[in-house]
Parts: C-alpha cells; structure tokens; sequence
C-alpha cells in the first residue's frame, strides 16, 4: 500500500491480525456458521476500531473515511465481523450531520458498541419505506433486511425529506424484531418493525454534502467487496498450488495459471478505483460521487466474478459447503443487491 | 538534485499551460475513435507537421522532458512527472500519437543505456526526430528473443545488417529507427540494439494495410544496411536488457483516451437512446472502466514516485485496457445498429480492437508473466529447446 498513512497502516495490520487468529482456529464454514466466537469478538473489542475515529488527536481528524474503510475491508477477507460495515457507515454518517468537534462527541460513543444499525432507502435494499409522521420525533416503517439489525441498540436511518436527506438516530430497543434467513450467514440481518419508534434529528444534508454522504456508502460497500475478492483471489491461488493432477500443480496448467491472472487483475483495478474513490470523499472532492459510483459498480461485478472464478479452481470441491469458496459469491451476491445491482449504478453513472 | 516539488503542484501547473497553450496545436474535426481510423496521406502528413511543431512548443517552454536532467534539456523531475504531464495532455485533442512510441519508449531508453547521444536525445525532445522501434519479426512476435534479424561487425567498426521486422509502426514516416538485432549465438543473450538512420541505403519500408483499412504499421526490409561503428545503444551483447527498458516503459503507456466515453455519450444522445436503461448502463460500465484505468494510472504514479517502477497495478493495467476497449467496441455496435453496415468511422472501430488488445504483447503472454513474477505460481513445463 503506498501512500497509506501511519494509522491506516496500523488498523488494516490489527485487524488482520484478528483474521488469522479467527482462522487459526475455525474454518471458514465453522466461523460463518456460528458467527465470531469469544476470542474474536473479544479482540475486536479491544481494538475498538471505531473509536479512532473519534480520537482528540488533530491529525486523526476524526471521522475518515480511509480509516474507517480499511478496517471493513481486512475484516471482510475473513468474512469476520459482519456488523463492522453497518456500525462504521453509522457512525461516519453522524459524523458528517454534525461536524465539528462538540458535547455531542460523547454521544457518538454511544454508537460505538454494541453495533448500530443503518438504513437509508432507496440507497441500500431492504429499508423502506419508512416515514416520520409530522416531526412528532418518531418513525415507522419497515426494515425488510437490516444488517446487524439483531444486536444493534440504535439505528443511524437516512431519510429522503425533498431535496434533502435528514438523519435520525432510532432507538431500537422494545421494537419488533426477528433474524431474517438470509443468502450470506456471515452478515446476520433481521427484520424490523418500527412502530412509532423514537427518533432524534441528528443533521440534515443536501446538495454536495449529500452527494458525499451517498459516496461515503457505496465506496464501503465496494471497500467490503474488495477484502472479499482478496481472500477468494488469494484461496484459488493456494488451491492451485497444492492441488495435483496429471503429476504436478494444477497451477501449472496454462488455463489455470491464466485464469489467477484474470482474477488478479479484478483485484488491482478494484484496489485501485476504491482508492481514487475514498482520496476524492475525504478531500471533499466534487467528483467524489462518481468515483463512488464507478467503484461501487465496478467493485460489486468484479468481485462476483472473482469468486466465481475461485469456485472453478477449487473443481468438484469448490461445489461442497464445506469447501469455503461459496461464502465469497454469497457475500459478493448480496453486495450487489444491497446497493441495488450493477445496472442501476452505472445507468447514473452514465450521465453523472 | 532539485528538490521535489509537490505532486499537485506539477499537475496544476501543467494543466494550466495546457489549457493556454494547446487550442492552437488541436487537431480540427472530430476525435478519432481509435488510433486505427482511416485517414488519408494528405491528412496524416499534416498531422505529422502538426505533432512536430507541438514537440516543438513544449521543448520551447520547458514541458517537453520533464524527468530528463537539466543538462539533457529537461527538469529534473521524477518520472511520475512525465506520467502526470502526459495525462494533462490526453485530455485535449493535441495530436501526438503518432510521437508517442518516440518520446515513451524510445527516449527513456537512450536516456537509460546511451546518454551519450545526445543529438538524438535532443532531436526527440525538440520534435526533430520521429523514431520508429524495429522489434517484432514474421517468426518473433510473442518470442522476440528467437529474433533473426543479423548486424555483423565490419573491419573498420562498422556495421552490416541484413533481415526483416513488422508490425513496425510508423515506419513510413520515421527519421531514425531503434533496432533490435542478433549479434552473437541464439537466444536473448546474442542481441544488441541499435539507433539507425530510416534513410539508410537498403531499407525499404512497405505499408501494411490494417483491417480498419488505415495503415500505420509496417514491414521493414535490411539488405545490407550500414550502420556506423557507435550506432549500438547500450553494450554489445546487452540488446535484451536495453529492450527490456523499453518493455517497462509500456507499462506507463497504458491511457484513459484509448476508452472514447465522451463520443459514445455524444452518440447515444444524438441518437436518443440514453433513456433506454440498456444503453444507460452499457455506457455507465464504459465510464466506469475509463475511471478504473485512471484510478490504475494515479496507482502508478504513487508507486513510481515511491520507489521508481510501477508495481503490479501496471501489468493489471494493460490487460484491463484491452478487455475494455474490446467492451467498448462491442456496445458501439449496439448503438449504432444499422449504420454499422456502412464504412465509416463506427465500423472501423468495431474492429479496431484487435489493434489495441495487441499491441505491445498479447493477454495471453501478459497473463503468464502475471502468474510467474507477481503470483508466484508454478511454472509451466519448459517448451522442448528450439531454434
């Protein structure tokens, strides 16, 4: 990683740190079934990633993105830590309705654990639609897929109001909620009734600030998708090198060999775009939106062709669930549908 | 050494030069689609004359060799410089394409293994000298190192040289050529490189004609030619390690432009069709692969200014590239529906793709460098001893 700051640097060891130890001891299909064990969700615990982003220290200038996304990424080449995505854009999110240090930094910590739920319709599926009857400082609606929706305390909801999106802190407890079956295990979700839920203005956005905010979330989903395509690039890579057929490596095989290589490049681009898109968000540039948008579809398409990719190196195996490789096309599957599938994004893409 | 200056500040500083300098150095009409539409000798000579003089403007002000030493002409920057510079530069419609095998290969490498040539290096930078690279042969394309091209040492130093290459772009229109020839025994340890006069006696050069109908490549026949005694750029015997130069240097080549998003925008909405979610789509999967291949750019860029050669992200960007124009060729067609039936500007780039997704090396040559260097996977079983 070049040009990567010394806190980012830092966060991405750490967490990965967490990965290895998470798969010292459990297989992939163990961990996602049970979710994280102890020692997991311990360690991450005590990293406390989130609350970099609310430190004192000016340099961390609380609240950047590139921090907060390196964490989702490296938590995701393990498939661990499937409330880290929605807790981070929670808190990132109250960060930009309010900027600016405050009295309500200590209230921002109350985000931080346990996880916080986020939705906003319309960007992400599963939410909506939902509405805050006459300002009364409540909301109701639905939640179809929320993750994290389970164990969250509060949710941070974006709600379209016009031209503006106004954001709302939801207190969860007491609402009606159950775990939704869902396709990626690794990401539990529930459904969620609001029924006149309390809810407290947090900021209002419109315009470019706006703009960002959307930029913010579609570039954590691709962020998300890109750890995903490395663990899946790098499994297809170790099955190459160890699996034997016709008295050597299978990654001998031109069409092998070749077919790593293609699934190398999906993972070089989508570093590189998810890149642009984080440096234009956190530099508060006008094209952050596009760059979001062109990450976002490119990162959700490449990363279920890696991980399909990775299915057809591990051959028969590669079919069985006790063979890993499918968790990454059920993650990269729900990825692209949570931000609403490849065509949606780049038909606004096309004239943003 | 001069100091570094910011980033940000050579790139704002060119854009700007760019923007007042440029509009009279652009070329008139529209863009072409790819680097393989036809046009006609009239039209190619003035876009030489043209791409001259603009060498020559920026030679003139300083912006012409940015990475090269100051006694070499240029300013000492890094050669993430160059990089920026020439991706301030695509974003107008200048013409140096046809300079840029000159100035991206054959420069760095006179610079690198022959700094000594001096009247070249300048000639470059000014404009003076278009070069054309004579690599590939009819029976050494992918495998350059079986080339046969022969340069035998005279008596008195100089050199005789004898054989054949092709695909050899710009040929036709080049003063000086960069040769790769066989000097010793077989294999890449038997080669030299040399920097020759196209004017020579005995060369002859021969238009290939392309399946778009242009022609800008060419075979080049040596009957003979004589080269004098320090026309050898690098040692004698090191030909593969001065080409390898050149190779890497490709690896910066890799362009944005080559995508043509702007123009299929334009036509989808001159033909009305941006309504239709298909079309929307497709042309958003273009924007965003263009994006990606800047985003890959500024990647190289980091990591030349970091620790000098591009990293992975260079060999991913060149197979991108190709997959992307291959794309984009594809949805072309799918625009313009009928009016592919007819010659004209769409159709030729419906089927210049094979141009760009070759040029400079085959994917399937790139993947395998890719999985023996950057993946580390196991080798192939080594191909039987040939010639």
């Amino acid at each position: 990683m070049d040009a990567v700051d010394d806190v980012e640097r830092e966060l991405r060891a750490e967490v990965s740190r967490v990965v290895e130890s998470a798969r010292s001891r459990r297989s992939l299909h163990e961990r996602v079934e049970h979710g994280d064990d102890e020692v997991t969700r311990r360690q991450l615990g005590e990293l406390d990633v989130l609350a970099a982003m609310l430190a004192d220290e000016p340099e961390l200038s609380g609240g950047r993105l590139r921090h907060v996304l390196a964490a989702v990424e490296e938590a995701a080449v393990g498939l661990v830590a499937g409330d880290l995505l929605p807790s981070a854009l929670a808190l990132w999110t109250a960060l930009q309705a309010q900027p600016g240090d405050g009295p309500h930094q200590a209230e921002l910590r109350t985000l931080l654990r346990p996880a916080t739920a986020v939705a906003w319709p319309g960007v992400l599926a599963g939410a909506g639609p939902v509405s805050c009857p006459a300002k009364q400082g409540s909301v109701s609606g639905q939640l179809r897929y929320l993750p994290a929706g389970l164990s969250a305390e509060q949710l941070v909801l974006v709600l379209p109001d016009a031209s503006d999106a106004v954001i709302c802190l939801v207190a969860l407890d007491g609402v009606r909620r159950e775990p939704v079956p869902v396709a990626d295990r690794s990401r539990p979700a529930a459904v969620v009734e609001l029924a006149s839920a309390s809810a407290r203005e947090l900021g209002r956005l419109r315009g470019p600030r706006l703009n960002r905010l959307r930029a913010g979330w579609l570039t954590a989903v691709a962020a998300d998708c890109l750890g995903g395509m490395r663990a899946a690039h790098d499994a297809a890579l170790g099955y190459a090198r160890e699996r034997m057929a016709f008295r050597r490596s299978i990654g001998s095989f031109q069409a092998v060999r070749h077919r790593c290589a293609e699934m190398f490049v999906d993972v070089e681009a989508t570093r590189a775009v998810v890149r642009g898109a984080i440096d234009a968000i956190d530099e508060g540039r006008e094209d952050a939106l596009v760059l979001a948008l062109a990450a976002a579809s490119h990162a959700v398409d490449a990363f279920g062709r890696v991980a399909e990719q990775s299915i057809l190196v591990h051959g028969a195996v590669g079919f069985t669930y006790e063979g890993d490789a499918h968790f990454f096309a059920r993650r990269a599957y729900s990825n692209a549908a949570l931000v609403g599938g490849v065509d949606r994004l780049r038909a606004e893409l096309a004239t943003a | 050494m001069t100091a570094e200056p910011d980033a940000g500040a050579v790139r704002a500083e060119a854009a700007a030069w760019l923007r007042e300098h440029a509009p009279r150095f652009e070329v008139p009409g529209s863009e072409p689609l790819s680097p393989f539409e036809f046009v006609d000798e009239e039209a190619e000579q003035a876009l030489v004359e043209l791409a001259r003089r603009w060498q020559r403007h920026k030679f003139e002000h300083g912006w012409a060799a940015l990475s090269l030493p100051p006694e070499l002409g240029g300013r000492g920057l890094s050669r993430a410089d160059d990089v920026v510079f020439t991706d301030e530069e695509s974003r107008l419609r200048v013409p140096t394409h046809v300079f840029e095998v000159t100035t991206r290969m054959v420069l760095p490498t006179l610079v690198h293994w022959s700094p000594e040539k001096r009247t070249s290096i300048e000639g470059i930078i000014s404009g003076r000298e278009l070069w054309c690279q004579l690599f590939s042969e009819p029976d050494a394309g992918s495998d350059l190192a079986a080339l046969r091209t022969r340069a035998t040492r005279e008596d008195d130093g100089s050199w005789r040289v004898s054989g054949q290459k092709v695909w050899t772009s710009w040929a036709h229109l080049a003063d000086r050529g960069y040769l790769l020839a066989r000097t010793g025994g077989p294999g890449h340890r038997g080669l030299t490189a040399f920097a020759l006069d196209m004017r020579a006696p005995g060369i002859t050069v021969r238009r290939i004609r392309q399946a778009t109908g242009a022609s800008t490549f060419n075979e080049v026949f040596f009957d003979h030619v004589s080269l004098p005694a320090d026309a050898p750029i690098g040692p004698v015997g090191q030909g593969w390690s001065v080409a390898l130069t050149t190779l890497m240097n490709e690896r910066l080549a890799v362009g944005a432009d080559q995508i043509p998003y702007d123009e299929l925008l334009a036509e989808a909405r001159r033909r009305g069709r941006l309504a239709e979610p298909a079309v929307a789509a497709g042309l958003g999967a273009i924007r965003a692969r263009r994006i990606v291949v800047e985003q890959l750019r500024q990647q190289v860029v980091r990591s030349v200014r970091a620790g000098g050669d591009p990293g992975p992200e260079g060999s991913a960007a060149k197979l991108y590239l190709a997959g992307s124009v291959v794309e984009a060729a594809g949805f072309a067609r799918s625009l313009v529906g009928e009016d592919i039936l007819l010659d004209n500007r769409w159709s030729q780039f419906a089927i210049a793709w094979p141009g760009i997704k070759n040029a400079g090396g085959t994917d399937e040559i790139q993947k395998s460098i890719i999985a023996d260097r950057i993946l580390g996977l196991p080798r192939e079983p080594p191909m039987p001893a040939g010639g």
